[in-house]
């Protein structure tokens, strides 16, 4: 039986030594790709960000700030550190990891819409992440998501089990310095050059939910995590500024009421923190030309162009109200 | 509780702690702790049909003890008669009283009278079609005088309900299983070693072939009238990779776990997708059940004796009865016709035992005319599973029609990260241990075994299909 015994743990002990020396492998090569989102991601765990205005959201603003505009306009560093596919659960993680490396900025942009009141219950492009799992701040957001991420600390390997395919490519990254193309982010920024094509399904369901009987259940959690998340910033004198871009026209009918709801609770709770401001710029004149969207919901490049110009312009006249700002 | 479940990862273990460290030393003891664990393991799926396993264990202990002391030919006969009515009824009840209510009404349907169809809501029993024919076993060998019954009631219930088998097979013969109760089990390390070596292979059976296949399978199955011929031929090939990995996977780690506690239960798959002919497969494939089938239904019935008019019924009646086994659905019987046209040919030109010895032996690499002979048995095999997977003969005949009419070979939809090389590397990775291990049970044993177990377990964790659980195949059987 000793023998026995000790058999199975020397097989448990190989394959943790193989399966670590693997893993350790791949993730040092996750964070040597040289493009896309894990070049940021380096970037911003190295501490090498250090913006002062920083923004966050979702894929609207993944897709819709252009930081460099506001770089430009306002005069202050500005990075977009929204999450593709992330509701304020992810974003919020993402911040935190954030201002664990870098210095704290003195702005937060946030994009607010109704998806940003719901929560992800799953990791978009969960292959971000998990080069950094070792994290204390992923180790502890991920696993509320789903339970799976539990594991992905504890079993070698396993966090690659569905992301076999950057396995193969952070090993080839690592031992024969191969670049993939991926796609390139501008200070955190993902511009579409895609055609505009009509969600229905997506307006339909919020058109479902806006004319409901308990049409705020869905999103009342969210919007207190949201300013709960605000008052805290404020205590740090972190000033926050909402921003509820541009929806387009279809979307805008769809969900009036619940829009025309949230909008106000938002600037009825601005009004009573100095430290907090809300853009309402979601019925913008760019809400009428489809040019501007790639989806009902989504700014293509053109439309992020023109709105991060129009939303420099806002923020600049807050600057100038609010000294504090500058 | 599935074995590639984490509650069984738990379960196991605890098991085994128990079994060699507390109750070592007392047989009876260690048999009470396999029975209560075989009850556990059943009862966490639903425990209100442990009732059922519970009476079918009484009635056939009862009925073992009465066979025993009656010495009259025709009591015996009807004591016979009460087991094998007793439990025939469960399986017609739990599994086939749809099926025949339904047929009913259909065939009434056909002849033009509308009838009220309404089907009974009855859940299948996990396995009920497993230990009743084990049951079964030990009662025709104990009227067939071919062994003693048992006179102790937890040995025998723990031989119905030994949890390694007790869902999914193999079907064991009292003759085999129920005296190594009766016999104090020594650990072996070797023995537990291998145990060891074949769950870790079922597991890679299991969660990287046959799950990675179901993937594929469902999708093209279901949506089979708008797939183009090069796919429905992947979705005949996974499916035979699915099926095999799936069931040769559960009887691995059942004969793994079972050796774990020092048991030895009966090979279920021999390599069946290397054999020449269909004869060899069905020597080859599920042997638990072909060779039941073959003691207790084929001989009886005069086997390959007799005039070919009934040779030519015996093989029809012992693959239907098999096919029908497989579930209430007129595709598994139609499953069972064509393996019988199949293996028809063979046994009426007296080649169905050309093929008993291993494939290119001596030698590494197979022969043009054996590949060839594998190839076109894998071949007939395919096409068989097509009625196998379908959820009716018109589906089945129609996937077939679009697989030989069709003929367009370009990629479809499917085309995601495992459709077109990684999951057919799978294949071919597992095809080629099994090729080299094709003279031994056990796959991965002798040099080297250490590293290579360590390998098929790494590879365990990055191509296995943990996200969506996947149930057993065998279960619903």
């Amino acid at each position: 039986m000793r023998r026995f015994l000790i058999y199975i743990i020397s097989l448990l002990v190989l394959t943790c030594v193989l399966g670590y020396t693997i893993q350790y492998m791949a993730d040092l090569g996750m964070k040597r790709f040289e493009k896309g989102i894990l070049k940021e991601w380096t970037q911003i765990y190295s501490g090498a960000i250090n913006a002062k205005s920083i923004i966050l959201g979702s894929s609207r603003a993944y897709t819709g700030y252009d930081p460099t505009i506001l770089t430009d306009n306002l005069g202050i560093k500005t990075y977009n550190l929204s999450a593709n596919g992330g509701g304020y659960n992810i974003q919020k993680m993402k911040y935190d990891l954030y201002v664990d490396t870098n210095v704290k900025p003195k702005v937060v942009i946030q994009n607010v819409d109704l998806s940003h009141f719901i929560a992800s219950h799953k990791v978009f492009e969960e292959y971000q992440y998990i080069s950094y799992f070792s994290n204390d701040i992923i180790k502890e957001t991920l696993p509320i998501i789903d339970e799976k991420y539990k594991y992905y600390t504890i079993v070698p390997l396993l966090k690659y089990n569905t992301n076999r395919e950057y396995l193969k490519r952070s090993l080839r990254t690592l031992l024969f310095n191969k670049v993939y193309n991926e796609i390139e982010l501008i200070d955190g920024f993902c511009p579409k050059n895609k055609k505009f094509r009509l969600d229905s399904l997506n307006i339909e369901r919020f058109r479902r939910l806006d004319t409901s009987i308990n049409y705020t259940d869905k999103f009342e959690s969210g919007y207190k995590h949201t300013t709960d998340f605000a008052t805290s910033l404020s205590d740090q004198s972190i000033v926050t500024i909402f921003v509820w871009a541009p929806e387009f026209i279809k979307r805008l009918e769809a969900n009036k009421n619940l829009r025309t709801y949230y909008s106000k609770k938002l600037k009825q709770f601005a009004q009573s923190n100095s430290n907090i401001h809300f853009l309402n710029l979601a019925t913008d004149t760019i809400s009428y030309d489809e040019s501007n969207y790639y989806d009902s919901f989504h700014l293509s490049a053109k439309g992020a162009k023109s709105f991060s110009k129009k939303l420099a312009v806002k923020i600049d006249s807050l600057m100038i109200e609010n000294k504090t700002l500058k | 509780m599935f074995f590639n479940s984490l509650t069984f990862a738990a379960f196991l273990p605890i098991v085994f702690i128990l079994y060699w460290f507390v109750f070592k030393r007392h047989l009876k003891s260690q048999n009470l702790l396999v029975l209560v664990a075989s009850y556990v393991f059943y009862g966490w799926w639903d425990y209100r049909f442990l009732s059922l396993i519970i009476l079918s264990t009484i009635v056939d202990y009862f009925v073992g003890l009465a066979l025993q002391k009656q010495q009259d030919t025709k009591k015996r006969k009807w004591l016979l008669a009460c087991s094998l009515v007793f439990n025939l009824s469960l399986l017609g009840f739990f599994k086939y009283a749809n099926f025949f209510i339904e047929s009913w009404v259909d065939a009434w349907q056909m002849l033009g009278v509308e009838m009220q169809s309404s089907s009974l809501q009855i859940i299948l029993p996990v396995g009920i079609s497993f230990y009743t024919f084990q049951t079964l076993s030990y009662t025709i060998d104990v009227y067939r005088k071919k062994m003693e019954p048992t006179s102790s009631f937890v040995q025998f219930a723990t031989y119905v309900a030994f949890f390694p088998q007790l869902v999914a097979g193999p079907i064991e013969r009292a003759s085999h299983l129920l005296p190594q109760f009766k016999i104090p089990r020594t650990f072996n390390f070797e023995t537990a070693k291998s145990g060891v070596h074949l769950i870790i292979w079922g597991l890679f059976q299991k969660v990287v072939i046959a799950d990675s296949c179901a993937t594929y399978v469902n999708a093209i199955f279901t949506n089979y009238e708008g797939m183009n011929s090069l796919t429905l031929l992947l979705g005949a090939v996974y499916f035979a990779f699915q099926i095999y990995g799936d069931f040769a996977g559960y009887s691995n780690i059942a004969i793994g776990v079972a050796r774990l506690l020092g048991f030895d239960l009966m090979r279920n798959f021999n390599y069946p997708y290397f054999s020449r002919d269909i004869a060899e497969f069905w020597r080859r494939w599920h042997i638990s059940l072909s060779t039941w089938f073959r003691d207790y239904l084929y001989i009886p019935l005069g086997g390959s004796k007799g005039s070919k008019t009934q040779q030519i019924r015996n093989v029809f009646v012992i693959f239907i009865v098999s096919g029908f086994w497989h579930g209430a659905n007129w595709t598994f019987v139609a499953w069972g016709a064509l393996n019988a046209l199949y293996f028809l040919p063979l046994l009426l030109l007296k080649q169905n035992r050309n093929n008993i010895d291993i494939v290119a032996g001596g030698r590494f690499f197979p022969s043009i005319k054996e590949i060839f002979q594998i190839g076109s048995t894998f071949v007939l095999t395919c096409l068989a599973w097509v009625f196998f997977r379908s959820s009716s003969i018109t589906d089945s005949l129609a996937y077939l029609e679009r697989l030989f009419t069709n003929l367009e070979f370009k990629k479809q939809y499917l085309n995601i990260e495992r459709y077109s090389v990684e999951m057919l590397l799978l294949i071919a990775f597992f095809l080629g241990v099994e090729w080299v291990y094709r003279q031994r049970e056990t796959p991965l044993y002798g040099k080297f075994d250490m590293v290579k177990i360590v390998i098929v377990l790494l590879m365990i964790i990055v191509f296995g299909v943990f996200s969506e659980h996947q149930s057993f195949i065998y279960f619903q059987f």
